[in-house]
């Protein structure tokens, strides 16, 4: 089995294929700490992809509870226990190694000692599979949200909102929403398990697609993709995913007259917490130095945002800002070593990252490239013991073509709507 | 509407946690949305409307007056604006 350079565990690792890398990958951040689960981008995404028959189960953008829930019902934790069994029999332990090359584009969050799913299916008796996965059951797949904190209707009057408490026992403690989708990973598990040969990874963005035709249903995606994101369709017999809204990438779309567009479920979050791009990736696969593009600032260069279970091994393109509130140990095992530094940066902003937080959502076009104009100090205050100061600054966004798509200050503007139209606050 | 059934094998099974702070989670949601230049009175409705799950948890853990302080707290803190968390 060939070997491949994952630089989120710092190291080479095993994987089917040699290394071939797109020329730019499609990838997001996730701001966690602003989501409250409106579920906005899971209808967004379901009323474009996955309304027809057959599809009733197929959220392929969920938002779950954590720690209770998930999508299929306990993915995580299912396979987090696969893993950890496969270390236990071989004695040995799914540590990372931060004291060496942390912090260098090569090994940013330290090195990674244990096993990847993808080794881990060699070193145990799982050699019928690539990757350690496991395929869940109907019942898992069954509903999102499945004993998760979901918002309340009114039974009695149609589209009018409940405003009784939920009647549900509710958890006494910490929780935080994951949003998910497909990572379209560098190393996809689901390309690697498929016998067909049927899923691909495109050249020009690395979105991950399963091929119609060639797919003959066996289900080895399912089973062997770590984040469960392909989902097999009983009416077409064929496993079905994430597309990324590729027509929207490429431009299609006519109302950005050509310019790359976000996907859907990016474009609908109202509590601005995503952003999704693109960013250049070379012949080796590190990311290109792309300094002001706002992806590769708030992951290479800020280190804020960080990949969801980076120890699996599939070098996911989806990276999360972890929430401030949930016990690191937790957060270390979702989202590596990096979670500390993340945090003590995202509570205490730099002049630049306050500003690129204003892209969220700024515009439905990719932006490309950022710069900041200088604003005036509106706010200067020792906060928690640490001195803090606040510039209005303006960040503006640019699209593929240079064209500017936004314009946005740090100190958030507000519009007030007049009484007389409806919905007025 | 049906009641809760402890003894259904389907029913929400709740998991204790023992580290973690609901304080502070309410108070950084609370800076997140004061941030955006959230009024007292919306930051009030993220907590009081049983839609959104999380917020209103802490609104019927801790009620209230709880809410409104902790509003007033963190404004407060952040901002020198005494009507939202706008600072100029």
């Amino acid at each position: 089995m060939p070997e491949v350079y994952n630089w989120q565990l710092g190291r080479k690792m095993h994987y089917p294929y040699a290394e071939r890398h797109p020329r730019s990958q499609f990838a997001f951040v996730f701001n966690i700490n602003r989501c409250i689960a409106c579920q906005t981008c899971t209808m967004a995404c379901k009323s474009t992809w996955t309304f027809s028959k057959g599809q009733e189960y197929m959220w392929w953008n969920n938002v779950e509870t954590k720690p209770y829930g998930g999508y299929p019902q306990s993915w995580d934790v299912r396979l987090l226990g696969l893993l950890d069994e496969t270390h236990r029999k071989a004695a040995r332990n799914a540590q990372w190694d931060a004291s060496q090359q942390r912090g260098s584009a090569q090994a940013p969050y330290g090195t990674y000692e244990g096993m990847t799913i993808f080794e881990a299916a060699r070193s145990g008796d799982r050699r019928d599979q690539v990757a350690l996965g496991y395929e869940p059951t109907d019942v898992e797949w069954r509903s999102p949200n499945f004993y998760e904190d979901t918002a309340t209707g009114s039974e009695a009057v149609p589209d009018k909102l409940s405003m009784k408490p939920a009647s549900l026992p509710a958890h006494d403690t910490w929780f935080f929403y994951l949003q998910r989708l497909c990572n379209h990973c560098t190393y996809p598990a689901c390309l690697a398990a498929c016998p067909r040969g049927a899923i691909y990874k495109r050249p020009e963005d690395g979105i991950v697609l399963i091929d119609q035709g060639r797919c003959r249903g066996y289900r080895k995606c399912v089973a062997q993709c770590p984040y469960k994101k392909p989902m097999f369709r009983a009416t077409t017999r064929v496993s079905e995913k994430c597309i990324a809204c590729y027509p929207r990438i490429e431009g299609k779309d006519p109302l950005t007259e050509g310019e790359p567009m976000e996907t859907r479920c990016m474009a609908a979050c109202v509590g601005k917490i995503r952003l999704q791009g693109l960013v250049q990736v070379g012949d080796d696969g590190t990311w290109k130095e792309d300094r002001y593009n706002p992806l590769y600032y708030l992951i290479k260069t800020e280190k804020v945002a960080l990949p969801l279970y980076p120890q699996f091994g599939t070098e996911p393109n989806g990276y999360y800002i972890p929430p401030r509130w949930v016990p690191r140990a937790y957060l270390r095992q979702m989202f590596g070593p990096g979670v500390d530094e993340a945090i003590e940066k995202y509570s205490f902003p730099s002049r630049e990252l306050m500003a690129v937080l204003q892209l969220f959502r700024a515009s439905q076009k990719i932006v490309y490239r950022y710069e900041i104009i200088e604003g005036e100090k509106i706010f200067e205050r020792t906060i928690n013991g640490k001195p803090w100061v606040l510039y209005n600054d303006t960040v503006v966004g640019f699209s593929k073509s240079g064209k500017e798509v936004a314009r946005v200050t740090v100190e958030e503007p507000k519009y007030v709507r007049p009484d007389r139209h409806y919905n007025s606050i | 509407m049906k009641t809760f059934e402890p003894s259904d094998p389907h029913e929400l099974v709740g998991i204790h946690l023992a580290e973690g702070d609901p304080d502070f989670m309410a108070e950084c949601l609370v800076e997140e949305y004061l941030l955006l230049g959230w009024s007292d009175q919306q930051l009030m409705s993220l907590f009081a409307r049983p839609c959104f799950g999380m917020t209103h948890r802490i609104y019927r853990d801790r009620g209230h007056q709880y809410v409104a302080e902790l509003i007033a707290h963190v404004r407060a803190k952040w901002t020198t604006n005494e009507t939202d968390g706008c600072h100029a």
